[in-house]
């Protein structure tokens, strides 16, 4: 069975890509436009890895974290966040939130694997 | 792995002119409650997707201005900075920039002209802070300098809540043994508690190591770049290393992390792109929907000759078709519809820019704003309505002074409003400013020989004088009446769109001016009648009753002109087949049928042979196959594959003046 991601991001240019680039390299994808989505899309599934915005409507990516986190299913699940490079305070609130690492913004596919890579095998 | 970012682009687009026309919604908002931290979220979270993705997608120019933008949005939204009229402006103007930029980059159009001096007073109203971040302090250790390489000392002791961050000290051990050569790893597990007090979710234990590796210190630092704070992480080096080439120390983003993984993509996508919104071409678009009509035609042929075939009975293959294809014919006119929101926004953007520019103060309301109409009336009405809001910022409304003396209230009000009615999409520009001054408008006209100085003139009448070329052009009325430069262009444009428009103003109340639009130009409700051995069509919309007259109610007046009574009101009768030639046609109306029509509260009778029942007409256009032809306002084809003309209310109403 192939490993599964959960991807959100509420810009969909962003989400394909990232989908495009996990599926590209054998991943089963699921997507979500926003925090509240993913849990949704996301309940009773098992996921190896979420790679996650953190500005989002509805629901936003650090809140979509803790709960992950609370959740026995997600405990130990690799998180990713998005981020752009002048959020030095979101990694760091991320990290409390539970989140395991970051991609920074702007990135290309090849790096996106990279750091997926060094939190999933 | 190589993915070809195009791919993306076309949502990235799309997405991006969402955003913008969202910024610039809020951003207007903003300026009547500035209090409102939400709004700036919202141009805040725009701006900041907007930036992630077109830096990814490789629209650099735009991901650098959005940068700026965002740092002074940032700082906006924590307080620091006041939402204030220069802040409004200059954001206001950098959405202008921003979209210039886009569409730079989507269709090569020449890049916006100010964005240096849009940029500078970002960064001016910013307080000249740098904005570009500050160091990067991503890395958990410091990274050494040192651009030598060699023989390490490891010392790795995972925090104790390690595990729930979703790390995994394995894998990073792994990841190490990949920089170079593991040697005499020890596991130091003296942390590890007694059984009893055991925590199976928490990490003790600690690992050393020796590793030889041609790679700096960074680079093995970054293997651990996910580590937090409790987590201790030592490379040490026990002796000086021996010669070798020192390493050029890349400067990359805090992603570009050890290239050692050897795994080879997949050759080919697994899975599928998912699309929410494609963009096509309006050509093909319109082809297609033509098709489609054409689709329609041939079924009612196919079923009107299977009638004949069959004497009456259905076939249920023919009528589940029928059905198919109507469906797939709604919603391909479904696909051209669009909302008339991004319209209103530019109203708005107007009023606001204008109003400041006057020193007016303007409530400008918008309701109605998803109502949907045929994307080309909506590129089409989008002129006119701008002409009017201006009008109305520019000569309706009153300075602040002159509505307080007035006893207004100080700030004027514009409302746009958009709502069905009837198969037509109305919209609605309403003010309270000082309306026309229907005197002077009456004496214009007058002098201009438009009327008569004896005309009885309605209010209404007077106000729609402004409609007519020889009074909206002349420079003078501006000044008088304060509106018509070109309300005959705007009437023009809209009744080109098969719409029309009427004017109310009330001298010190204010002024409506009301647009009726077709809801989409591909397709009418039409009512077929015959004349001769003709057949015609009469837009539904139009049609107010039909009736055979009584003799007594038809009258010849003595300029040979035949009139009906209905109703205590006098209808003049137009007689169709003598305009249209048609000689073996009923002509008296007592034998025929009268069609009562109406076109801008003007009532006529058309005088037609018989009614032959209500169809939906796909509209061809007569001007692109043939020329224009008065009082013809396009031809379509019927069950039977004959052609059928579509008479033009509003040119046949000139006829019967």
């Amino acid at each position: 069975m192939a490993n599964t991601a959960l991807v959100v991001d509420d810009s969909t240019s962003m989400r394909q890509m990232v989908s495009f680039t996990l599926r590209d390299s054998g991943f089963e994808v699921i997507e979500a436009g926003n925090g509240e989505e993913a849990l949704k899309n996301v309940a009773g599934k098992d996921v190896k890895v979420v790679v996650t915005d953190l500005n989002m409507p509805v629901m936003d990516g650090m809140t979509l974290i803790r709960r992950l986190r609370a959740d026995a299913k997600f405990k130990f699940t690799p998180i990713l966040m998005l981020t752009t490079e002048s959020q030095d305070s979101k990694k760091q609130e991320g990290r409390a939130a539970g989140a395991t690492g970051w991609i920074v913004k702007p990135f290309n596919p090849e790096q996106l694997m990279q750091v997926i890579n060094k939190v999933v095998r | 792995m190589k993915v070809d970012m195009r791919q993306f682009l076309e949502s990235f687009f799309d997405e991006a002119s969402e955003h913008i026309e969202n910024m610039e919604a809020a951003l207007l908002q903003l300026e009547s409650t500035p209090d409102d931290t939400e709004l700036l979220n919202t141009i805040f979270r725009a701006a900041h997707s907007i930036k992630g993705a077109s830096s990814t997608f490789g629209v650099h120019g735009v991901g650098e201005f959005t940068h700026v933008l965002e740092s002074l949005l940032d700082r906006m939204r924590d307080g620091e900075i006041q939402v204030t009229s220069e802040t409004t402006e200059v954001l206001l103007a950098s959405v202008d920039v921003l979209s210039g930029l886009l569409s730079a980059a989507r269709d090569g159009t020449a890049e916006p002209t100010n964005t240096a001096e849009v940029v500078a007073r970002l960064e001016e109203i910013n307080g000249g802070k740098s904005s570009h971040a500050s160091g990067d302090d991503d890395q958990p250790a410091e990274a050494a300098a040192e651009p030598s390489s060699g023989v390490y000392d490891v010392l790795f002791r995972p925090s104790s809540h390690f595990f729930h961050l979703g790390l995994d000290p394995l894998l990073l051990l792994r990841d190490l043994e990949e920089c170079g050569t593991v040697s005499e790893m020890k596991l130091d597990w003296s942390q590890l508690p007694s059984i009893a007090e055991m925590d199976p979710e928490s990490s003790y234990l600690a690992w050393t190591l020796t590793l030889q590796s041609d790679r700096d210190e960074s680079e093995l630092q970054d293997v651990f770049m996910f580590v937090d704070d409790e987590t201790t992480v030592e490379f040490n080096k026990p002796e000086p290393p021996a010669a070798e080439e020192p390493v050029a120390d890349e400067q990359e983003e805090t992603t570009a992390i050890a290239k050692a993984d050897g795994k080879a993509p997949a050759a080919k996508a697994s899975g599928t792109l998912q699309r929410e919104s494609v963009r096509v071409n309006g050509e093909r678009l319109d082809s297609m929907i033509n098709q489609i009509g054409e689709l329609v035609i041939g079924i009612s042929m196919v079923e009107q000759e299977w009638a004949e075939i069959s004497g009456g009975t259905d076939s249920a293959a023919i009528v589940q078709l029928s059905k198919i294809v109507r469906d797939l014919q709604e919603q391909s006119l479904s696909l051209r519809m669009v909302p008339v929101a991004a319209t209103f926004q530019k109203m708005a953007r107007i009023v606001r820019d204008l109003s400041n520019r006057l020193g007016k103060k303007i409530n400008f309301e918008v309701s109605g704003e998803e109502t949907e109409l045929d994307k080309t009336v909506v590129d089409q009405i989008g002129d006119p309505l701008i002409h009017m809001i201006r009008n109305s910022v520019d000569h309706g409304i009153e300075t602040p002074e002159k509505r307080v003396a007035a006893g207004k209230p100080a700030e004027g009000h514009i409302s746009v409003r958009a709502y069905h009615q009837g198969g037509n999409i109305f919209i609605e520009l309403k003010d309270d400013g000082k309306g026309m001054d229907l005197d002077r408008i009456r004496q214009k006209a007058i002098d201009r020989g438009i009327v008569h100085k004896d005309d009885k003139l309605s209010q209404q009448e007077i106000c729609e004088l402004v409609f007519h070329a020889g009074l909206s052009t002349a420079e003078q009325v501006t000044d008088v009446s304060g509106r018509g430069v070109g309300m005959d262009v705007v009437r023009r444009n809209i009744e080109e769109l098969k719409g029309s428009v009427t004017l109310n103003s009330q001298p010190g109340i204010g002024t409506t001016v009301t647009v009726r639009l077709p809801l989409t130009l591909a397709i009418l409700d039409g009512l077929l009648i015959s004349l001769g051995s003709e057949v015609y069509v009469i837009p539904l919309l139009s049609v107010v009753e039909s009736f055979r007259p009584r003799k007594n109610e038809v009258k010849r007046l003595a300029n040979n002109m035949d009139v009906v009574q209905v109703r205590g009101e006098v209808v003049p009768i137009l007689h169709l087949h003598s305009i249209l030639n048609i000689t073996e046609a009923q002509s008296d109306p007592c034998q025929g049928l009268l069609v009562i029509v109406e076109d801008h509260d003007t009532k006529f009778a058309l005088l037609v042979d018989d009614l032959i029942g209500q169809q939906q007409a796909v509209i061809k256009n007569l001007e692109a196959n043939f020329r224009k032809v008065n009082g013809i306002a396009g031809a379509t084809i019927l069950g039977d594959g004959r052609v059928a003309l579509i008479l033009d209310i509003v040119s046949l109403k000139s006829l019967t003046r």
